[in-house]
C-alpha cells in the first residue's frame, strides 16, 4: 500500500467510512500483532491487545493527521495499550516493577556473542528464533518494547523518539543497552549457547 | 583494541542504518580488522533478523472481530459489550423472573411444550411452581424498563392473574404470543421481546429446573457467584451487552452434544463450560467438572469426558477468565466465529 493510497483510507474513514478501515487493518494486523505478541508474550493476550489498539485506531481517528505514517501512529496505540496491559497484570500479581535505570546500564561489560550468531548458520536458524524469543520475555519491557519497534516495525530512530517521547539520543542509547542485555540473556541461555570460554572472556576484558 | 569501545558505542546504530556516511565508512573499515567487534555487529544483526523471521501470522479473527466492533461502533452501539474483570456483574445484575410454560417440557426436551395459543389457564395450571420460592428469586434493584428505549418492548395484554410480582405467590405467567418462554420484569412487564429472545428455537436442552435467573448488562461473567452444590449455570447471550444467568438444578443432562467442552480452572475449581448453539446464540452450561462427571458416570456408566477428548489438557487448564472471554466477547452473534476460534483452538492444541 502506498503512502498515497493509505491516506486515502484514512481520509474515508475520517469521513465516516467505516469499512475503510479494514484494509488498514489487513494492512497492518501482521506487525500490529507481533508486536503485541512479543510484547505481552501470550497469544491470547496479544490478540485482545491488538484488536484494543485497532479499535483505539478507529475510535480516535479524527486525532491522526498524517505527521507521522500511519502505521507509526499505530504502534504508539500498541504498545500504550500494551504496557497498560502488562501494569494491570504487575499490580494483579503484585510484582514489584522494573525500572529502568538510564544512566545506570546494570554495570556490565558487553558480552561478546556465540559464535552461532554468525549471519551464515543456517542451520541454526530456528533455534536461535527461539533463543531470541525466549530472551525477548526476559527483557525489561523498555528494552523489549523499543527494540520490538526497531526490528519488526523498522521504525526509525527518530520515529521511535517521536512515538515513545523519548530523546534522540536516549533511543539511540536504549536500542544499543536493549541488544547488550539481550546477548547476555541469550549467553546465559544455557539451551541456546554454551558458556562463552575463558579466552574470550579474557579477550572481553582486553576491550 | 584501541578503538574498540569508540567503535562498540558506533555498533547499535550502524546496523540501525542510523549513522553518518563518515562514521559509517569508519566502523565498517574497523570492524574488518577486528573480528570480536565483527562477532558484535553480526549479532545485533542477527538478533534482528530472528524476529523479523519469526513473525507469526495473526489469527484470522483479529480482522474480522475489529471490523465487527467496528460496525457496531458505527451503528452507535456501546463499544463496551462484557468487560470481563471489569466490574462485578452483580452490581449490574438486575434480576428478573423466568416463566416457562408446560412443566419445563422445553427445558426436559421430552415433555413437549404447549401448543401455541394454548389458553393461559391451561398452561398455567401445568406449570410446576415447586421449583421456585420467594428464596430463590434475586431481588430486582433495578427496573428494567430503564434500559431500554422501549422501541422493541411489547406489552402483551396479559392477564393479570397470570402474571407475577414479586412478594406474591409464585403464580405462574403464560408466555405471549406464541412463545413458550417469557421473561416477565418486577412489575410484571413481559420483556422477552426487548431481549431478541430466539423464542422458537428455546425448546433446546436446557436442564429441568430452573431455580434462580440473572439477567446482566455487561459486568463480568466469570466471577460467578460460587456454584451451589448440586447446582449448575446456564449462561445464555440476549444480546449485545446482556447476558441471562440461570441457576438450575442439574437433573437432566441435556440431549443434545454440546458444540464444545471447554475445562478450564476458576477460583481454583475444576470447571466444564459445554457450549451450545442456538441459532446465532450460544450459551454456556457451567458445572464443575466434579459435578458433570458424577452424573455422567451415574446415567450413562460413563466417565463424561475422557481427558484424551479435553480439548484443554488437564496439565494445561486454561484461565476461566481468558476463554470466557473468547467465547462471549469475540464470538457474541457469530456463531462461525466462535467455530472457527475454538476450531484454532483444537488445531493448536493437536499440535502440541
Amino acid at each position: 500500500m502506498t503512502r498515497e493510497e493509505e491516506t486515502e483510507l484514512i481520509t474515508l474513514v475520517q469521513n465516516g467510512a467505516a469499512s475503510a478501515f479494514e484494509k488498514l487493518v489487513l494492512e497492518n494486523q501482521t506487525n500490529v500483532y507481533n508486536l503485541a505478541l512479543r510484547m505481552v508474550g501470550d497469544k491470547d493476550d496479544a490478540f485482545d491487545m491488538s484488536q484494543e489498539a485497532f479499535i483505539k485506531a478507529y475510535a480516535s481517528i479524527s486525532q491522526f493527521r498524517g505527521e507521522s505514517r500511519f502505521s507509526v501512529w499505530l504502534y504508539r496505540l500498541t504498545t500504550n495499550v500494551c504496557l497498560d496491559f502488562l501494569r494491570s497484570k504487575d499490580r494483579k500479581s503484585h510484582l514489584s516493577l522494573t525500572y529502568l535505570d538510564e544512566d545506570g546500564d546494570d554495570g556490565k561489560e558487553l558480552e561478546i556473542p556465540d559464535e552461532r550468531f554468525s549471519p551464515d548458520n543456517e542451520l541454526e536458524k530456528k533455534e536461535l528464533r527461539e533463543a531470541v524469543r525466549r530472551g525477548l520475555t526476559r527483557l525489561p519491557r523498555d528494552y523489549r518494547m523499543i527494540l520490538l519497534l526497531r526490528e519488526i516495525e523498522g521504525m526509525s530512530y527518530d520515529e521511535i523518539s517521536l512515538a515513545l517521547g523519548l530523546e534522540a539520543g536516549t533511543v539511540k542509547s536504549r536500542i544499543f543497552r536493549a541488544r547488550k542485555k539481550l546477548c547476555s540473556i541469550l549467553n546465559e541461555d544455557g539451551n541456546f549457547s554454551r558458556p562463552l570460554t575463558s579466552y574470550k572472556q579474557e579477550k572481553i576484558k582486553e576491550v | 583494541m584501541d578503538d574498540c569501545n569508540k567503535f562498540l558505542d558506533m555498533i547499535s546504530a550502524g546496523v540501525d542504518g542510523e549513522l553518518s556516511e563518515e562514521d559509517s565508512a569508519a566502523l565498517h573499515a574497523h570492524l574488518d580488522a577486528c573480528p570480536d567487534c565483527r562477532r558484535v555487529y553480526d549479532a545485533f544483526q542477527c538478533i534482528g533478523d530472528a524476529v523479523r523471521d519469526d513473525l507469526v501470522e495473526p489469527p484470522e479473527l483479529l480482522a474480522k472481530g475489529v471490523m465487527h466492533k467496528v460496525r457496531s461502533m458505527e451503528r452507535g452501539d456501546s463499544p463496551r459489550r462484557f468487560a470481563f474483570g471489569k466490574f462485578t456483574a452483580l452490581a449490574a445484575c438486575l434480576a428478573v423472573v423466568l416463566f416457562a410454560a408446560g412443566q419445563f417440557g422445553l427445558f426436559g426436551g421430552s415433555n413437549s411444550a404447549p401448543a401455541a395459543g394454548e389458553s393461559a389457564k391451561s398452561a398455567s395450571n401445568s406449570v410446576d411452581t415447586s421449583n421456585y420460592s420467594n428464596d430463590s428469586l434475586s431481588v430486582p434493584e433495578v427496573a428494567l424498563e430503564g434500559l431500554y428505549d422501549g422501541s422493541d418492548m411489547t406489552f402483551p395484554e396479559n392477564d393479570e392473574e397470570t402474571l407475577c410480582t414479586l412478594g406474591e405467590s409464585m403464580a405462574p405467567a403464560v408466555a405471549p404470543e406464541e412463545s413458550h418462554f417469557a421473561i416477565v420484569s418486577e412489575n410484571g412487564v413481559d420483556v422477552t421481546k426487548a431481549f431478541s429472545l430466539p423464542l422458537e428455537e428455546l425448546e433446546r436442552p436446557f436442564p429441568a429446573a430452573v431455580t434462580k435467573v440473572a439477567i446482566y448488562k455487561g459486568g463480568d461473567l466469570t466471577a460467578s457467584p460460587l456454584l451451589e452444590s448440586g447446582k449448575a449455570e446456564v449462561i445464555y447471550l440476549l444480546c449485545d451487552d446482556l447476558a441471562m444467568r440461570l441457576e438450575v438444578s442439574l437433573d437432566d443432562i441435556p440431549e443434545e452434544e454440546p458444540l464444545y467442552t471447554v475445562a478450564y480452572t476458576l477460583s481454583n475449581q475444576d470447571m466444564l463450560a459445554r457450549i451450545y448453539s442456538v441459532g446465532n446464540h450460544m450459551y454456556c452450561l457451567i458445572t464443575t467438572r466434579e459435578l458433570a462427571e458424577a452424573q455422567a458416570r451415574q446415567l450413562e456408566g460413563k466417565a463424561l469426558l475422557s481427558d484424551a477428548e479435553l480439548i484443554v489438557p488437564k496439565t494445561e487448564l486454561i484461565d476461566g477468565e481468558k476463554i470466557f472471554r473468547h467465547i462471549f466477547y469475540l464470538a457474541y452473534g457469530d456463531a462461525d466465529a466462535l467455530t472457527s476460534y475454538m476450531d484454532d483452538l483444537l488445531i493448536k492444541q493437536a499440535g502440541k
